[in-house]
């Protein structure tokens, strides 16, 4: 798939899985790669952008390895603008699905 | 490859950054491999798909260094974006600093060339003291018409200069997604 347009959907992809709860990295990485093949190695520059951008917070707490673990979560401006990539991606797919449906793939 | 010798290269490759952020990054990733490593993966592995740290500071120097130069603006941060656009293909050679080049010297050019015509009227004082020339009033009006127009167009050129600033922004991020887009 075409890298820039897995990199939009990853946004919204991360947005969405912390809206749902407060997740750390890795934890999230492993929640994406369930479902999408991404680069591990990508997903930290995109959280660091989302918190740069206001999207995102961040606080530390234990883990049962001892180590503090960063988690994310979502701020009232990452929920609008998870809200308008929902939007998009919506119309997005229902205009490919019409597209599909009237040249007789579907 | 071992997480130590990962982390290293990582914060080697992110040297130009600032100490406190390149911290931050490489927390974050020894967090995302101790994690792996708690949950059973073998180090080598969790490290060998996370990819090159080369190419993942590359990608979080790209985003921080646009970030800034359009946040502050200064030469000096655009000649980093200016560096880390070059440093993303050999290509960028011609496509990014071929143009700047030519760009940035029609710019001073015309700089200097207004800079100069502002400064007519005190060259033209200066030949009248330093020459005893006589007092010719079509040239004195023609210095102060000169003078006038060099200073607006020096001021347009300073407007200019700003937006030629973010445009060059603009077309430095498109490069990158152009460049870096398929790459991965």
């Amino acid at each position: 798939m075409n890298t820039q347009f897995k990199k939009g959907a990853l946004e919204l992809c991360v947005l969405a899985l912390i809206s749902e709860k407060d997740r750390y990295g890795y934890e999230l990485a492993q929640d994406i790669m369930g479902s999408i093949n991404i680069a591990e190695g990508t997903l930290y520059p995109l959280l660091r952008r989302l918190n740069k951008e206001g999207f995102l917070e961040t606080y530390l707490a234990p883990s049962t390895e001892g180590a503090a673990r960063k988690y994310y979560y979502i701020t009232n401006h990452g929920k609008e603008r998870m809200d308008q990539l929902v939007e998009e991606w919506k119309d997005f797919t229902s205009s490919v699905e019409h597209l599909l449906k009237n040249v007789g793939r579907e | 490859m071992r997480q130590e010798l990962f982390l290293q290269r990582l914060k080697h490759a992110l040297s130009n950054l600032p100490e406190e952020e390149r911290e931050e990054i490489i927390l974050d990733y020894k967090e995302y491999i101790d994690s792996a490593v708690g949950e059973g993966r073998g180090e080598e592995e969790v490290i060998s798909h996370l990819g090159k740290p080369e190419k993942i500071a590359q990608e979080i120097k790209a985003e921080t260094i646009w970030d800034s130069a359009e946040k502050d603006r200064s030469v000096t941060q655009f000649l980093r974006a200016l560096a880390a656009s070059l440093s993303i293909s050999f290509f960028n050679i011609i496509l990014v600093l071929g143009p700047a080049v030519g760009v940035f010297t029609l710019y001073v050019g015309f700089l200097m060339g207004s800079i100069v015509l502002s400064l007519s009227p005190f060259v033209f004082g200066f030949s009248l003291l330093m020459e005893n020339a006589v007092f010719i009033p079509a040239e004195f009006f023609l210095s102060i018409v000169l003078g006038s127009l060099g200073v607006m167009l020096t001021m347009g050129l300073w407007f200019a200069g700003k937006k030629l600033y973010l445009l060059s922004l603009i077309y430095l991020r498109f490069n990158k997604k152009m460049m870096m887009g398929e790459s991965h």
